[in-house]
C-alpha cells in the first residue's frame, strides 16, 4: 500500500485509488482504478463527470457507485 | 507457405513471419511470443513469484490514432467512480483498501497534496486495523522504498 501525492507506482500495484481531485495520467497502466470524489464539492463532481467521459472515450470500462443510506455502495452504471 | 518448423527452434520468428502475411501494409504491429512464461507454478524465486508472471501495460499508441480498437479492448482499465455523499474519504477509503488487501492486491493511493498524505496516515484513522502496517508515504522520501502489503 503506497500513499502519495505523485503519479507513481513504486510497489507495482494493480489498483489505483485517486481522491482529493488528484489526477493520474497512468490509469491505463492499472487493472482497476477507484476515483473517490466528494459529492458536496461541485467542482469535484464536475471534474468527475468530465473524467467519466474521457475514460469512456479512451476505451476504459466505467462504473458508477452510489452510496446507500447505511454508507455502503451500490453499483448504478 | 510453411507455417511450422520441424524442430522447436526459432518458433517465435516463424509465427511472426506467418502473422505478418495477414497485416496490412502501414499498420504497426508486434508479436509477443510469451507462451510458457505466462504462469509459474513453483514460485521459488523472488524474480518469478507464483502465479501470473506477465507484466501488463497499455499498448503504445501513435498520436492521432483511434484510441478504441479491438486490440486495445483487453487492456482497458475498469474505472470505478465512488460518489461520496454520506461519508467522508477518511471513512470510506480504509474500507475499500481493506477489500483490496483481502483480494490480494497492491494499491497506490494518490491524494491531492503531501499534507493530505500526512493526514490520512494519522493514527486516528487506525489504518493498522485494516491490516496496513506497511503503509508508507512516498511524498517526502527521496528514494521511496516499495512496501509490500499484507
Amino acid at each position: 500500500m503506497w500513499l502519495t501525492h505523485l503519479d507513481e507506482n513504486p510497489n507495482g500495484a494493480g489498483f489505483l485509488f485517486v481522491a482529493d481531485r488528484a489526477r493520474s495520467e497512468r490509469v491505463g497502466d492499472y487493472k482497476r482504478c477507484f476515483e473517490l470524489f466528494d459529492g458536496r464539492d461541485e467542482a469535484a463532481v464536475a471534474e468527475s463527470r468530465e473524467r467519466w467521459k474521457a475514460y469512456k472515450a479512451a476505451g476504459h470500462t466505467v462504473v458508477y457507485w452510489q452510496q446507500t443510506p447505511s454508507g455502503g455502495w451500490e453499483k448504478k452504471a | 507457405m510453411k507455417n511450422v518448423s520441424d524442430s522447436r527452434d526459432a518458433g517465435s520468428i516463424t509465427a511472426a513471419q506467418f502473422l505478418q502475411r495477414f497485416v496490412q501494409e502501414g499498420v504497426a504491429w508486434a508479436h509477443l511470443d510469451i507462451a510458457g512464461m505466462a504462469w509459474s507454478n513453483k514460485g521459488d524465486s523472488t524474480t518469478t513469484p507464483k502465479g501470473a508472471t506477465g507484466l501488463r501495460r497499455a499498448p503504445a499508441r501513435q498520436a492521432g490514432s483511434p484510441t478504441t480498437t479491438s486490440a486495445d479492448a483487453p487492456m482497458a482499465t475498469e474505472v470505478n467512480f465512488y460518489h461520496l455523499t454520506r461519508s467522508s474519504l477518511e471513512d470510506a477509503l480504509p474500507r475499500l483498501l481493506a477489500k483490496t488487501l483481502q483480494a490480494g492486491e497492491r494499491a497506490v493511493v494518490m491524494l491531492g497534496s503531501p499534507e493530505r498524505v500526512d493526514a490520512l496516515e494519522h493514527p486516528s484513522l487506525d489504518l493498522r486495523s485494516q491490516r496496513l502496517p506497511a503503509a508508507r508515504r512516498g511524498a517526502r522520501t527521496a528514494t521511496p522504498t516499495a512496501s509490500r502489503c499484507g
